[in-house]
């Protein structure tokens, strides 16, 4: 499956050029020129796409300017390569000096192995931050796209999100990540309040002021709304929080937990674990907490359901066989069966948006672990090893996944692709808990 | 050099114990699976409270109801908790106005919303207990913190066996 090591010959070719260049010149390109090198996903190949430094709409840069564009474009190529729809290369524009090519030498670009090449143009204005990007196709010698951003400076992150998510839209046809927000809870401000952040952990804001603990937060369907567990009024209630306008609502407030909730893709339902009748069994809710239908009976604690992306089943996690296991049932409680056999502490599932794999948490001899399984119960992984990682959920694209980890002695969040490579911390000064990923915000 | 600097801090450590063992920290002394002698030296160090503290004393102090603790991912009562739990029935009859309310926690081990369920079942296994003692189910409500609120924030066994409890908390009286 990966293939890490092998680089597409083309870019052994664009590595050849980047030393020729560098005989050529005292000053090497090849410091500047970094190429990364992607597993596919989903058996799509990454392409090769060429990010070129963004260059003066007219003139020449002011050094304001000049720092700025290269934020923005190193932002992009952060973005496509995090994607692992791409391998990267960073082209800067010493390398087009002294090749003397202007960006639509297509030709060029295919001997350097770049099917695509994104280039534009940068210039700090009055109010804010003006980009155009191009997007050409090397093979069909044609431009993709040509766009204009602008944004308040503060923005800068955003613009160069919505950058690379046009690339990917028009390159994929898929929806990009980079808008997305990852919300957690945490205690770095003393209650355990909720937060969220860019997927990359940058712009971090809070979002609850509660003075209680609250606790898995989910967001709905269109990112808009954030669902989580309160200990605001002293019983654990479901709340609702408008992102957009800031304000929040209790939604169910039974007797005992109201807990674990999880809205259904689309937007119908929200299943969460209920106590009322006297024990933790999974219920379906709407969105102003009438009960609709009670899917589990059984004198265990059943709980976390999660949906399959068309909104027909729910996995869930039931102690009923002696410990903690992962099941699936129809949304209407039909059709049960037990997912995982393997591992003796099963807990947390979270399926996958792309519909064949479930994450979940498992607890080895050293503590916990993040795993995933096919739906199947075939090819389960661990992806995760050393002190306790936990609290898996997918990102919108189902390439990555986010979750909390105390590798370090302190609970943070982590992103890590799908297949447990490239685990990387983004939050930091512990306490983070409990993350979970919007498509778009 | 290195053993002086230990004694000094183990004496100011001493002292310090000495000086504010209250009344609350005793309760969880207690349940600490310790020699009980340590909780036995505290209470002579104790000075008599007077009239005046007894009255200002929380009901809560006075009746002392004894918290329990679990095996991990386990609500069952074990036998020597199942005494605490006859104790606390025995003090609930002599004050038949208290209402209490019964915080079901678990060990850090194991995800949020799994701990929040099994700590209500471990609330719940409580109270029931002391229904069957013949405690008007009234007068017990239950809640669950899960992991939310751990009583020693360590991360080992002593830590993760004093952290899965209920405690018994006094609503009204």
């Amino acid at each position: 499956m990966r293939r890490d090591s092998i680089f597409p010959k083309r870019l052994y070719l664009f590595l050849f050029f980047c030393v020729f260049i560098s005989w050529l010149h005292v000053k090497s390109p090849l410091a500047q020129t970094e190429i990364h090198v992607k597993m596919p996903v989903g058996g799509a190949e990454p392409m090769d796409i060429g990010v070129a430094e963004l260059v003066p709409e007219k003139g020449e840069f002011s050094q304001e300017e000049k720092e700025l564009a290269s934020q923005i474009t190193q932002i992009v190529r952060d973005d496509l390569s995090y994607s692992l729809m791409f391998y990267v290369a960073e082209i800067d524009s010493f390398v087009m000096d002294v090749l003397e090519w202007n960006w639509l030498n297509f030709d060029g670009w295919f001997k350097l192995g770049m099917q695509t090449i994104l280039t534009g143009t940068f210039k700090l204005e009055k109010n804010g931050l003006k980009v155009r990007v191009s997007l050409f196709d090397v093979f069909r010698d044609k431009k993709i796209f040509s766009k204009v951003y602008r944004t308040k400076e503060t923005n800068l992150r955003g613009l160069a999100h919505a950058i690379s998510n046009d690339v990917v839209y028009n390159l994929t046809g898929e929806k990009g990540i980079f808008s997305g927000k990852i919300a957690f809870a945490s205690t770095r401000e003393g209650n355990k309040e909720l937060f969220f952040c860019d997927y990359d952990g940058h712009n971090v804001q809070r979002l609850t002021n509660d003075q209680s603990i609250n606790l898995t937060p989910r967001f709905s369907p269109d990112g808009e709304k954030l669902i989580y567990t309160s200990y605001k009024e002293g019983n654990p209630d479901l709340w609702i929080l408008d992102l957009k306008e800031g304000k929040n609502h209790k939604i169910s407030s039974q007797i005992g937990l109201n807990s674990a909730a999880s809205w259904s893709p689309d937007g119908k339902n929200l299943a969460l674990t209920l106590t009322r009748d006297g024990n933790a069994e999974i219920y379906l809710i709407d969105d102003k907490g009438s009960v609709k239908k009670r899917l589990t009976h059984n004198w265990s604690i059943d709980s976390s359901p999660t949906w399959s992306p068309n909104s027909k089943q729910i996995a869930f996690t039931s102690d009923r066989a002696g410990s903690p296991q992962i099941y699936i049932m129809d949304s209407d409680g039909a059709n049960l069966r037990r997912l995982t056999y393997q591992l003796d502490y099963n807990d947390s599932p979270v399926w996958s948006p792309r519909g064949d794999k479930i994450a979940f948490v498992t607890r080895t001899n050293t503590g916990f672990d993040i795993c995933t399984i096919d739906l199947t119960g075939e090819n389960l992984r661990i992806l995760t090893s050393g002190g306790n990682n936990e609290n898996p959920f997918w990102s919108p694209d189902g390439y990555h996944l986010v979750f909390s980890s105390d590798r370090t002695g302190e609970y943070e969040i982590y992103t890590m692709n799908w297949d447990g490579s490239s685990q990387k911390r983004i939050t930091n000064g512990g306490g983070n808990y409990n993350p979970t990923w919007s498509s778009s915000f | 050099m290195r053993n002086l600097g230990i004694f000094v801090l183990f004496v100011l450590l001493m002292v310090f114990f000495a000086g504010c063992g209250g009344q609350k920290e005793m309760v969880k002394m207690e349940e600490k699976p310790k020699p009980p002698e340590v909780t036995g030296e505290q209470a002579t160090e104790q000075p008599t409270p007077t009239r005046e503290e007894i009255i200002e004393t929380p009901l809560e102090e006075q009746l002392k109801l004894g918290m329990i603790h679990f095996e991990f991912d386990r609500y069952r009562l074990l036998p020597e908790f199942k005494l605490v739990l006859e104790e606390n029935a025995r003090k609930l009859k002599m004050y038949p106005n208290v209402k209490i309310m019964i915080e079901g926690h678990c060990d850090e081990r194991g995800t949020i919303e799994y701990n929040l369920a099994l700590g209500e079942k471990r609330a719940r296994a409580a109270q029931e207990y002391l229904i069957n003692l013949g405690i008007d189910p009234s007068r017990i409500s239950i809640i669950s913190y899960g992991k939310e609120s751990p009583l020693d924030p360590r991360h080992n066994e002593e830590a993760w066996y004093k952290n899965r409890r209920d405690e018994f908390k006094i609503t009204s009286y």
